[in-house]
């Protein structure tokens, strides 16, 4: 539950981020996409699946006309991820960029489907596949920071701990 | 003689100094304008060590202001960077002000010109994604709206409040694909249904033989029971159509700049 609500709370503050962020001609980058694929890699389906559907619907609330589009989406994205997550190494930083890239193409995919099957108005694959590689090298972007950030933190926190341990 | 004038010598003296300064006194107060030869000379001699002096000094003086003496510049420099500092965001703040006064005086005559009870509202923050064109607005249902109200600027229409909640509401914007409002084309009165293309908006169901050409004003119909008619939606930029389709192709540049949305108008009873 712990877990699941630290998920939440950084997913908020992802997507408060993602609507404070002007409309750019490349896109907006999808930092809760990030967040979905660390919890294909790392969490198990009784955890990862919720916190997903979650993650969706808290960008829905904030994006979009239907409640639930993202939810779906992303838990797609999830269930795939997982599906194959045994055979990756979840440690090489290559891989989230790899993920990142066919996580975007699959979200597209996923989104036009949905949108284009299941709601009434079927218009917007034009703009997803206009938009596919802009999405992409936002998100390509974001990504690097993100693991740039992280080996950061890493690096500092293991210092500090060091530090700690001394005095 | 000579030994009386030895003996008187220094008072003689003396006096014949005291008698010359007095005789060429007299004669140079008669002659006032004139510059003597001597005070040519004089002045002549003594103007480079007077510069010299002078540049010496200022240098000096210089010097020991700006190099040497600084116990109160450092202080000084801060201050008036500070002030300055304080004096631009003031200036950006009057600027903004001022914009912001000619925004909302457009939508105050805007106001005055609709003849519904209106209530308006400041864009607060954007569509979460870049697919989507919603845009959050800081009015709610404490506010008195409610989902469907129609949302203009005075350049024309926005959207339809799409979410609400108490203090915040979500606008679908015409440019999303989701959105369509029944329009007319004001010159011909040839009807259709505009349609959001993310950036963009269309005509659907224009018909192939009605008259639409580029540079027609888009108006709302008034039909559909959202947006009351006559409000500004857009351009017609382009048009398509071959002798086969019973409908045309028209392409739509919108009147309203959605990317620099900043105050809104809500029309609160706009059913026509």
């Amino acid at each position: 539950m712990k877990t699941l609500l630290t998920y939440l709370i950084i997913g908020t503050v992802f997507v408060v981020i993602e609507t404070l962020l002007p409309q750019m001609p490349f896109g907006k980058p999808n930092l809760l996409l990030l967040l979905v694929l660390t919890l294909g890699l790392k969490e198990k389906v009784s955890l990862g699946g919720p916190a997903s559907w979650l993650l969706g619907c808290l960008q829905d609330s904030l994006a979009g006309s239907t409640l639930g589009l993202f939810g779906l989406v992303y838990l797609i994205l999830y269930l795939c991820l997982r599906s194959v997550a045994g055979h990756l190494n979840s440690e090489s930083p290559a891989l989230l960029l790899f993920l990142i890239l066919a996580g975007t193409l699959l979200q597209g995919m996923v989104l036009i489907f949905t949108l284009g099957f299941l709601a009434e108005h079927g218009t917007y694959w034009r703009q997803i596949v206009a938009a596919l590689p802009g999405q992409l090298a936002v998100n390509l972007l974001a990504a690097l920071i993100f693991l740039q950030t992280s080996s950061w933190l890493r690096s500092h926190a293991r210092h500090f701990g060091r530090k700690g341990g001394l005095s | 003689m000579l030994e009386l004038i030895r003996k008187y010598r220094t008072p003689l003296l003396v006096v014949c100094l005291v008698m010359t300064a007095l005789l060429i006194y007299s004669s140079r107060l008669r002659q006032k304008p004139d510059t003597t030869l001597f005070e040519k000379a004089v002045l002549q001699l003594t103007s480079p060590l007077l510069g010299g002096v002078d540049t010496a000094t200022r240098t000096a003086g210089s010097l020991w202001r700006h190099y040497l003496w600084l116990i109160d510049t450092q202080k000084e420099n801060d201050h008036l960077q500070e002030k300055n500092r304080h004096l631009r965001a003031r200036l950006d703040k009057v600027r903004e002000y001022r914009l912001e006064n000619r925004r909302l005086s457009e939508l105050l005559a805007l106001r005055e010109r609709l003849k519904f009870s209106t209530l308006a509202a400041r864009v607060i923050a954007a569509d979460a994604t870049s697919l989507f064109q919603t845009v959050i607005i800081d009015r709610g249902t404490e506010d008195g709206l409610h989902e469907g109200l129609p949302v203009v600027v005075p350049e024309g229409v926005v959207g339809r409040i799409l979410r609400c909640s108490a203090h915040q509401s979500r606008i679908l914007l015409a440019t999303d694909a989701s959105s369509a409002m029944a329009v007319l084309v004001q010159r011909s009165r040839a009807r259709a249904v505009c349609r959001g293309r993310g950036q963009t908006l269309v005509l659907d169901f224009a018909l192939a033989k009605e008259d639409i050409a580029v540079g027609d004003r888009i108006i709302t119909s008034g039909y559909g029971g959202i947006f009351p008619k006559g409000l500004t939606v857009g351009t017609v930029r382009r048009t398509q159509f071959n002798d086969l389709d019973m409908f045309q192709t028209v392409t739509v540049t919108p009147a309203v700049n959605f990317s620099r949305l900043e105050e809104v108008l809500v029309l609160l009873d706009s059913q026509p």
